[in-house]
């Protein structure tokens, strides 16, 4: 693939890059870095995509190996804070709004292999694409992702109710 | 609110950041310097690479142009040693550069790999610290007893005696263990957290 043509399809998908490093890195700093981190591995892999598998299912690939295996020495009493851009369709907005925060710092509190379980699972991908891009079995798949909603589930309810 | 109430609410916040060009996929950022362990490792060798330029520059110059000549012989036999320091460093480079092209496979391959290359990268740069930082104390301790003789004559009886080899065996016992301890020190300060969570990682993986 030409340098020219990967930038244009790596634009094309970039609201993947987005979603993990918003999902992974704690702050704006971390999420540039590991921005750049994401396309650069991408990059020096673009010549190996021969099109078999879809694009953007290719890219999940190498933005999760990055992102897993992605090391910064830890800043100490670092709070991941999430910046709210909730739609203005619900009535009761304020309390939606805080139920997704609640959500998004326990998806922050998840491990680094649940965190790529739960980006996957959010963009609608299968358990067996799920599975194809973690390198286990669908049936591993379900059980991790049953256990991650209910940690989830309790965990957010416990950010929220502390709000 | 449960994890598929979130699919929505996610979509927008991605869009939102994206819209707000935040960051951008342009050329310049496919030629910056890669921060992941594969890359940081390759920048270590690199390191090593020079330092042992370095180390093999200086004992040339000084069997050749130094004032103790017959320390040559001595160089002679680090030489070898320093060269096969550069093929083991080359082998690593071409297995890290082997690695990189793993990000593409499937997330626990390419973590397996990873763990193991650096594992194997680990082990190896042990075995080799040992033995190098073995030779050079031998030739090190060789040399000072040299330089305390009278001639060779002196050196070759000095050597005969059983007693100066268990004081030459004790001081190599010292700083070997002195070297190993510093080595694994060393790795663990580079290494060491990078595969202990890649250990965790694949042991959550496949649990």
């Amino acid at each position: 693939m030409q340098t020219n043509e990967f930038v244009i399809e790596l634009n094309k998908h970039q609201n993947i890059l987005h979603k993990i490093c918003y999902l992974y890195a704690n702050d704006a700093a971390d999420r540039e870095d590991m921005f750049q981190e994401i396309s650069l591995q991408a990059f020096k892999a673009s010549n190996r995509f021969r099109g078999d598998a879809k694009f953007s299912t290719w890219l999940y690939r190498v933005a999760l190996n990055t992102a897993i295996g992605w090391y910064k020495k830890e800043k100490k009493n670092k709070v991941t804070t999430y910046t709210s851009n909730v739609p203005e369709t619900a009535e009761n907005q304020d309390d939606i709004e805080e139920q997704v925060k609640a959500m998004y710092k326990a998806i922050a509190n998840l491990s680094t292999i649940d965190k790529a379980l739960v980006t996957l699972y959010l963009d609608n991908y299968s358990y067996q694409e799920m599975g194809d891009i973690l390198g286990i079995t669908a049936n591993n798949v379900a059980v991790k992702m049953n256990r991650v909603k209910t940690k989830l589930k309790e965990e957010g309810k416990k950010y929220y109710q502390t709000s | 609110m449960e994890l598929d109430d979130l699919k929505p609410y996610l979509q927008h916040k991605i869009v939102t950041d994206a819209e707000k060009n935040l960051q951008a996929v342009n050329k310049e950022m496919l030629y910056k310097r890669s921060t992941n362990i594969i890359s940081k490792i390759n920048s270590n060798l690199l390191m090593e690479l020079w330092l042992a330029i370095g180390a093999l520059a200086f004992f040339i110059y000084y069997a050749f142009y130094g004032s103790v000549t017959w320390a040559k012989n001595y160089i002679l036999i680090l030489l070898p040693i320093l060269l096969l320091f550069y093929w083991q460093i080359f082998k690593f480079y071409k297995q890290i550069k082997v690695a990189e092209t793993m990000a593409d496979s499937n997330v626990l391959s390419s973590l397996t790999s990873t763990k193991n290359l650096l594992q194997k990268f680990i082990r190896n740069y042990l075995v080799f610290n040992m033995w190098f930082a073995f030779l050079c104390i031998a030739i090190a301790t060789l040399l000072s007893i040299q330089a305390n003789s009278n001639g060779q004559a002196a050196f070759i009886t000095k050597l005969s005696n059983w007693q100066v080899w268990l004081f030459i065996i004790f001081c190599w016992a010292i700083f070997l263990v002195l070297a190993y301890l510093f080595t694994k020190y060393w790795i663990k300060i580079f290494y060491g957290k990078h595969v202990h969570q890649l250990e965790k990682n694949i042991r959550e993986l496949q649990d």
